[in-house]
């Protein structure tokens, strides 16, 4: 970063994205509002637009995404940087994708495990 | 996509911080330069960008990457976003590439590698449940997104990430257990006068636990997450603590041991390697100006060594010279003196870092942790094997078998070597990324001849190194 602002963290995160955050106690992020609505196994999930869909399932709470194709077991994204495969989830008309790397769309019809279980 | 026998001058493969320096400092310097990202949109995963309604609503996150993405896009640079590499042929001249299930391919006379780093996480009994991420996608989760991982938090393993990545689960409102750090980075002792040296770092370390103890959020040096527990969801972690080891309710573990270089394209490009003899992960090996055993191949970033944006931005204007240099293109004296200062200054402040967070005693994955996530093999019956062997680990327990090709055992298994004096990696086998078969297809009817250049040649780790792998052994071509 040509030395303009030294991070600490060399790796990662950056400094806050606005100045505000100089109070200790910093600011609660505000909630986005939605404006895209998911059916995640028959139910309605809303999400706003340039989230991925996985972030949009663990705000919902979807962690059964994937059984594991060895042992059975439910599975969800540990990496989101698409190297786990453990948050593959199917989208109708598009099959098998992983959730990390899906944008989430008004009308995305998504079936996790947790889905397929139920309906079973 | 470029046809057979065009030629450009350089490809940068990753569009993080190094790749969209080098990329951009060399198309300002009169290269014809493709860059080929995996992502969207440039920044990689530091730089990663809101977008969408996300970004009208909450802001840039990052200003300064999407300000060098402008400036990549100004310099004429020919940018293939969604674009992966997934093999090479011409002995290693051309790249090729999948963009969203359609084959392509890339031949450049200079290959600089800026495929950053994987996040590395050492198994715990439990890892595998639901809930439990990597530091960088709870980090993710939270600023790109907007969404809190879990109610109650635990952030844990050992590196400087772990601060930020629990102060950006505080801005979205989770309670964060404490962050347990298994090293002592943040004792006072004779090596923390080096602080002085590095004062931006030591503040920014300050603000970060300052921000914490504000919030009454507890950070630990000298801990270890034991185990994880729950059906089918993270429900507690058992850590150790001063009277021995005890449990945390959690609904969420963020969980990460600092980075590794993803070395995989570098790999299959022949590119010599050494052993880490911290991770015992295998490195490529870089000069400093970027330079690899191939002199068609350069590194930049943190493939070339893990130290974070400063380095790798550094690293990037560096490369940027080098392969202009090699080019027989004009390089501004000054301009090359400064590349290789800024390298030498952020060089010393990561390894300062580096120094202050290692763990002693290194840690060992338990024996009934799973290892490979993919196949479900335990660290036991990897050790139970018997062999040193990579390939041999494969055919005897699967570890290392399944569509992460390693990634995600690689660093258990490197640590797992280096504790018993036997050191371990995979051989970089195409395709290093998953893709469609149809694009292997494709690519096979147009380019009979697809074999890797050369075996991993490695200098530290005799006998491990493979001959000439075959191709593309999962898909059966």
């Amino acid at each position: 970063m040509s030395g303009s602002r030294p991070a600490a963290d060399r790796h990662g995160p950056p400094p806050a994205p606005t100045r505000r955050r100089w109070s200790l106690r910093g600011a609660r992020a505000t909630a986005l509002v939605p404006d895209v609505a998911l059916e995640v196994d028959g139910r309605p999930v809303p999400a706003t637009s340039g989230q991925s869909l996985l972030a949009a399932l663990v705000a919902a709470g979807a962690w059964s995404q994937r059984l594991h194709p060895v042992t059975g077991r439910p599975e969800a994204g540990i990496c989101g940087m698409g190297t786990c495969q453990a948050c593959v989830v199917t989208v109708a008309g598009r099959g098998a994708v992983r959730a990390c790397g899906t944008e989430v769309e008004d009308g995305l019809q998504v079936t996790t495990a947790a889905g397929r279980e139920r309906s079973r | 996509m470029t046809a057979v026998g065009s030629a450009v001058d350089v490809v940068v493969v990753g569009g993080g911080p190094a790749g969209m320096v080098a990329a951009r400092d060399l198309a300002g310097a009169g290269a014809r330069t493709v860059l080929v990202d995996e992502s969207a949109q440039l920044g990689g995963q530091y730089y990663k960008r809101r977008s969408g309604a996300v970004l009208a609503q909450a802001g840039d996150l990052r200003r300064r990457g999407t300000a060098l993405a402008a400036q990549v896009h100004a310099a004429g640079v020919d940018v293939r976003s969604r674009t992966l590499v997934w093999g090479v042929a011409d002995d290693g001249r051309t790249l090729l590439t999948d963009r969203a299930g359609e084959p392509g391919e890339v031949t450049a006379r200079l290959v600089v590698l800026a495929t950053g780093a994987h996040e590395r996480v050492l198994p715990v009994p439990g890892w595998e449940l639901p809930g439990v991420v990597t530091p960088g996608f709870a980090l993710h989760l939270a600023t790109i997104d907007r969404v809190a991982v879990g109610r109650r938090v635990l952030v844990a393993g050992s590196g400087p990430f772990l601060l930020p990545v629990a102060v950006a689960l505080l801005d979205v409102g989770v309670e964060v257990a404490g962050v347990l750090e298994a090293g002592r980075p943040y004792r006072v002792d004779a090596g923390a006068l080096g602080a002085v040296r590095h004062p931006a770092r030591v503040l920014q370390f300050a603000g970060y636990r300052a921000r914490l103890a504000a919030a009454g959020v507890p950070v630990r040096q000298g801990r270890r997450v034991l185990a994880v527990h729950g059906t089918d969801r993270v429900e507690a972690v058992t850590v150790t603590g001063p009277r021995g080891e005890h449990r945390e309710q959690v609904d969420a573990l963020a969980l990460g041991w600092g980075f590794r270089p993803s070395t995989e394209l570098a790999g299959l490009l022949g590119c010599a390697t050494a052993l880490d003899p911290v991770s015992g992960a295998r490195l490529v090996r870089a000069d400093d100006d970027g330079g690899t055993s191939r002199p068609d191949v350069l590194v930049a970033g943190e493939v070339a060594g893990i130290g974070g944006v400063g380095l790798a931005t550094a690293r990037g204007a560096q490369v940027a010279v080098t392969a202009a240099r090699r080019l027989g293109l004009d390089v501004p004296a000054a301009g090359a003196a400064r590349a290789a200062r800024a390298v030498r200054a952020e060089r010393r402040a990561a390894d300062w870092t580096r120094a202050r967070f290692a763990v002693d005693p290194p840690p060992r994955p338990a024996g009934n942790a799973v290892l490979c996530r993919c196949e479900a093999v335990t660290v036991a019956e990897v050790v139970g094997a018997g062999t040193a062997d990579p390939d041999a680990v494969k055919g005897l327990t699967r570890a290392g078998m399944g569509p992460c090709q390693g990634r995600q055992c690689l660093p258990a298994l490197a640590q797992l070597g280096l504790l018993d004096g036997r050191p371990a990696a995979f051989p970089a086998r195409m395709p290093v990324r998953p893709v469609p078969l149809g694009v292997l297809a494709a690519a096979g009817r147009a380019l009979p001849r697809l074999e890797p250049p050369h075996g991993p040649a490695d200098s530290a780790v005799p006998g491990s190194g493979a001959g000439p792998t075959p191709v593309a052994g999962r898909t059966g071509r």
